[in-house]
């Protein structure tokens, strides 16, 4: 999405585009509760009519600040690859083989969740979890898990090749047993 | 020789609905913090039935007021008096001799071209309390809107009657002026046809059929308020501003800015009290910092920073 596409957002939650993930969290949190509430200051505008009003409202609240949420994680996200290409060589730790494992470890080093991963790999956070449990029965054909694996590799910077070459195998070796 | 006017001043009106809920104290308040900054400010109590404003600044009862200009047709420029501060001069009001009812339509209008014609940066106007429309279009002449109230139910539903009232106002002028007045009318007549259940969705409607060069849809956008909260007696009152201004956005599809709120001060309602012939103010520092808030914010058109809430 682009920077501006996120204006909307910041409207619903009635705030300047730019402000800090801290005003966002403290605005949507204050909306969520008004609209919640049985408060009695709805009283002077609320008209018979609009029953399904703050229903609605609420889920524009929320959609907003799921949206706005991962708006935050891709700045960080941006930032914390800055810092990796500094820190990798001494903290990422280095496995013989890259297993599901490995990559969960890998990850959690970094400090990166699954949910990152899956917003900007536009894989869903239900693959990304199998992969890293190796749950090879609940994921897609072969050529998808490929891909899937080469973009999670890549979001954590790590060797590519080595990382898909080492995780396909353990995939067709389980596969060869288990059919 | 009539005089050149040098400067465009910025008008800010003070209203809110309900008496008794700070207007006149905020205006002065706005007034000497702008006059502190070297600015050159001109405060105007255009509350026609019961003008107080004098009583902040020690001006007394046999100086010119806003009568002169009704009854004398006396240019505002003379009923200017001077304040114990600086850079700020005021127009008292009157409390007897005119009711907002015999002001007439031209004399109104009158006014309000003058008013804009005063010299200064920054000219303020508090309002009287109540809903008629003779304090609407006062309060519509402004470039920054303010509204105040207090966390009570009572004060906040003539708070938002009179921003609706002004909003409706302004959007009925802006029709009339584009002769689309009976077009609208009859859309909102027949509103279940077009699927409009409310003011928001009758601005859309006519900003999507009716408005084709977008002029009334920059007006409309343009119609902003500030928002301030009054005598707040506990801390949890604060985010009743961003509750007000929520519903404000979101029900009356108005834009609005919660700019701030001034706690409730104990020794100021002692000073308001009868023991002196002329009181004097003694604002509190605390006080001070919650003007400057404001102020700041509405001239920079920017919120109240939650996080200096977290902070109070």
């Amino acid at each position: 999405m682009h920077k501006q596409d996120y204006k909307k957002y910041f409207e619903i939650l009635e705030l300047k585009p730019g402000t800090t993930f801290s005003e966002v969290k403290e605005a949507y949190s204050h909306l969520k509760k008004l609209y919640s509430s049985n408060s009695f200051i709805f009283a002077p505008v609320e008209g018979t009519s609009e029953k399904g009003k703050r229903k609605k409202i609420l889920e524009q609240i929320e959609t907003a600040y799921a949206i706005l949420s991962n708006y935050y994680l891709s700045e960080k996200k941006e930032k914390t690859q800055t810092i990796k290409t500094t820190v990798s060589d001494e903290h990422i730790p280095e496995f013989d083989v890259y297993d599901g494992n490995a990559l969960k470890l890998t990850r959690e080093v970094l400090g990166i969740n699954l949910e990152e991963v899956a917003f900007f790999s536009k894989i869903s956070l239900e693959y990304l979890k199998n992969i890293e449990t190796e749950r090879f029965d609940l994921l897609p054909p072969k050529a998808y898990v490929k891909i899937f694996v080469r973009k999670y590799a890549e979001y954590l910077s790590l060797d590519i090749k080595k990382v898909t070459d080492d995780y396909m195998k353990k995939y067709e070796n389980k596969n060869k047993i288990e059919f | 020789m009539k005089q050149v006017n040098t400067k465009v001043a910025e008008i800010w009106t003070i209203g809110g609905g309900k008496g008794g809920t700070g207007k006149t104290f905020l205006s002065s308040q706005l007034a000497t913090y702008l006059a502190l900054k070297k600015k050159q400010v001109i405060l105007v109590d255009s509350d026609f039935g019961g003008a107080n404003l004098r009583y902040f600044f020690n001006i007394k009862k046999s100086e010119k007021s806003i009568k002169n200009f009704f009854i004398n047709k006396e240019p505002l420029e003379n009923l200017l008096s001077h304040t114990n501060i600086k850079n700020l001069k005021i127009i008292t009001g009157d409390r007897n001799s005119i009711s907002i009812s015999t002001i007439k339509y031209s004399q109104k209008m009158k006014f309000l071209r003058h008013i804009k014609m005063l010299n200064a940066d920054y000219i303020l106007i508090d309002l009287g309390g109540g809903l008629n429309f003779n304090t609407i279009d006062v309060f519509l002449l402004a470039d920054k809107m303010i509204v105040i109230t207090v966390p009570e139910i009572t004060a906040i539903d003539n708070l938002f009657q009179f921003v609706k009232n002004a909003y409706f106002r302004k959007l009925n002028f802006l029709l009339k002026k584009h002769k689309l007045k009976d077009a609208a009318k009859n859309i909102w007549k027949d509103r279940k046809i077009y699927g409009i259940k409310d003011v928001i969705d009758l601005t859309a409607y006519i900003k999507n059929n009716l408005d084709f060069d977008g002029s009334i849809s920059n007006k409309i956008s343009e119609f902003s308020i500030f928002i301030v909260l009054n005598k707040l007696r506990n801390p949890n009152e604060i985010n009743q501003g961003f509750s007000i201004k929520s519903l404000c956005i979101k029900y009356l599809g108005i834009s609005s800015i919660y700019a701030g709120y001034i706690g409730f001060d104990e020794n100021f309602r002692k000073n308001l009290s009868l023991s002196d012939y002329l009181p004097k103010f003694n604002i509190s520092t605390r006080i001070q910092k919650e003007i400057t808030e404001i102020a700041e914010n509405i001239i920079n058109r920017e919120q109240i920073k939650i996080s200096s809430i977290k902070n109070a």
